[in-house]
């Protein structure tokens, strides 16, 4: 598939039917034994078969688009565990590892989180340092064959929009961008203070084509922060919830959702006109199988888009 | 209370509420050349500044980067006006002293240093052992510094079980009773503590303050 076709067809599909993205990559790599402070990334060298088979998890489980376990492999994200040097192989093989997962008609994104560095005056760092660092995965992901680009869990709208620029420097795929919004009394607000809808309008601005929201919420409160998002923009929108809110039970992580009660949820978001869908911290492969079994009864009526 | 002085508390305040650190060293510079008394000039000026924004952070109304730079504020205007007070050893025993760090394993240091920033933009003496700090290391600190406070932070589930190893480490170490052990961070929570045997839990750090506040208080009408 050429990049043409497929942001031809990934956005045209979305406007047919409701598309799944997959669920977590680091909880269920700790459920593989990812050890303590190991950063999830290094496994696209050292575990690379067992990045394999939750991809091939999220497939089978009816997931249309995988993202590859790249979400910390910035260079600014990694040389906080002194491995910037690996940057090119991590981001390299784990688009080889989606690849070899992902069949005819499903879809590899390239996964982008934030750096973890705060910019001025707050942090340290400068807009266009951010936006070099992003453009750097970027351009690899890109020349190593992903079929989109999926930025996720961003805290900071300047931060987003060095992603989306320096993305947009290397490469005209599909760009979807998730930020993560907390609950305050008078609305939904990054934790930098961005609020909904001016965000969403400025990632357009910027280029993004689908914009949305991961992480941080539940799927219940996202489906009041769904419509706050519908009302605010035209562009398909995405949603990615975690699985409830962790409980500690005797020492013992435990995302107390049941995939059929996650499912329920988003299913309602798809009727509200969201366009796609996954799952952030705490979701498993049952969790997106459970959403595509209520798809296949659902009735799809895309609504709003432009 | 002279209005010349309650003009001069109030500018401090503003400088806090605004972020500036650069007006909130110079007005502590002045505090110091004019002689004003440096514990009300931290109490009614600085701290009441940085209280205001923890109350509207808490509503909802302000967010991270007024609050970091509010604090950054009223650090730079106290490490001024603590000169003199700590040029004095009865001045420095007074500050109640914590030791933070984010637990093994774990490298987030955003909340951890709001913490630390929050903790001695409130008259506290922090000493920051940074992130994936060793339980040995928490121990061995705890020794070295002797504080009235551990604070331990954690983000991820996976790794928050190594503050056992921490109050486990303490208690070897004949320490565990000569401090209080705080827990704070994400998936932390008071049923969290008193299960690993902490003794206290923070949500945030503005509540992280006024828990360590409470501590102290305790203390001090026990004494």
């Amino acid at each position: 598939m050429s990049p043409k076709e497929s942001k031809k067809s990934i956005l045209d599909l979305s406007r047919r039917r409701a598309l799944l993205f997959d669920g977590a990559m680091g909880t269920m790599l700790f459920s593989y034994g990812l050890p303590f402070g190991t950063p999830p990334e290094l496994w696209n060298l050292s575990q690379p078969e067992i990045v394999l088979k939750i991809h091939k998890k999220y497939i089978q489980a009816g997931a249309d688009v995988i993202q590859t376990n790249t979400f910390g492999a910035s260079s600014l994200k990694l040389k906080k565990s002194g491995i910037e040097k690996k940057m090119d192989k991590i981001n390299k093989t784990a688009v080889k590892i989606a690849r070899k997962a992902c069949p005819d008609g499903k879809y590899v994104a390239g996964n982008i989180g934030p750096t973890g560095e705060f910019l001025e005056p707050v942090g340290k760092v400068k807009y266009k340092d951010l936006k070099k660092a992003f453009s750097e995965q970027a351009e690899i992901l890109r020349s190593a064959g992903i079929d989109l680009f999926s930025v996720e869990t961003m805290y900071d709208l300047r931060e987003a929009l060095a992603a989306i620029e320096g993305v947009r420097e290397v490469s005209s795929l599909p760009l979807f961008i998730c930020m993560t919004f907390e609950k305050k009394s008078k609305g939904y607000f990054t934790l930098m203070g961005d609020e909904v809808s001016s965000s969403l309008k400025k990632l357009k601005q910027a280029g993004a084509d689908v914009v949305g929201a991961n992480c941080t919420l539940g799927s219940k409160e996202m489906i009041k922060l769904a419509s706050v998002m519908k009302k605010s923009t035209k562009l398909p929108i995405i949603v990615q919830p975690n699985a409830g809110m962790p409980k500690l039970v005797k020492g013992k992580t435990v995302y107390l959702q049941r995939p059929a009660s996650f499912a329920n949820d988003v299913l309602k978001m798809i009727k509200l006109g969201v366009h796609f869908a996954g799952g952030c911290c705490g979701t498993t492969p049952e969790f997106i199988r459970m959403v595509k079994k209520g798809l296949m009864t659902l009735e799809y009526k895309p609504l709003g888009l432009s | 209370m002279e209005r010349k002085l309650k003009n001069f508390l109030e500018e401090c305040y503003n400088a806090v509420l605004e972020g500036d650190k650069q007006k909130a060293e110079k007005l502590a510079t002045e505090a110091v050349k004019s002689g004003y008394d440096s514990y009300l000039v931290i109490e009614k000026g600085l701290v009441q500044g940085i209280k205001k924004l923890g109350e509207k952070w808490e509503q909802g109304s302000c967010f991270l980067p007024e609050l970091v730079l509010g604090a950054e504020a009223v650090k730079a205007g106290i490490s001024i006006l603590q000169e003199p007070i700590l040029k004095s050893k009865a001045g420095r025993k007074n500050l109640p002293r914590v030791i933070i760090g984010t637990i093994e394993g774990d490298i987030h240091d955003i909340g951890k240093t709001l913490v630390a920033t929050m903790l001695s933009a409130n008259g506290f003496e922090v000493i920051d052992l940074g992130v994936d700090v060793k339980s040995d290391n928490f121990v061995k600190m705890a020794k070295k510094y002797e504080p009235r406070f551990l604070c331990l932070s954690s983000l991820l589930t996976t790794t928050m079980q190594n503050e056992i190893r921490v109050i486990e480490g303490l208690k070897k170490a004949n320490l565990r009773k000569k401090l209080k052990v705080m827990v704070g961070g994400a998936p932390a929570s008071l049923s969290w503590a008193k299960e690993i045997g902490a003794d206290l839990y923070a949500e945030n750090a503005i509540s992280a303050v006024k828990v360590a506040q409470r501590e102290i208080g305790h203390e001090s009408k026990r004494k």
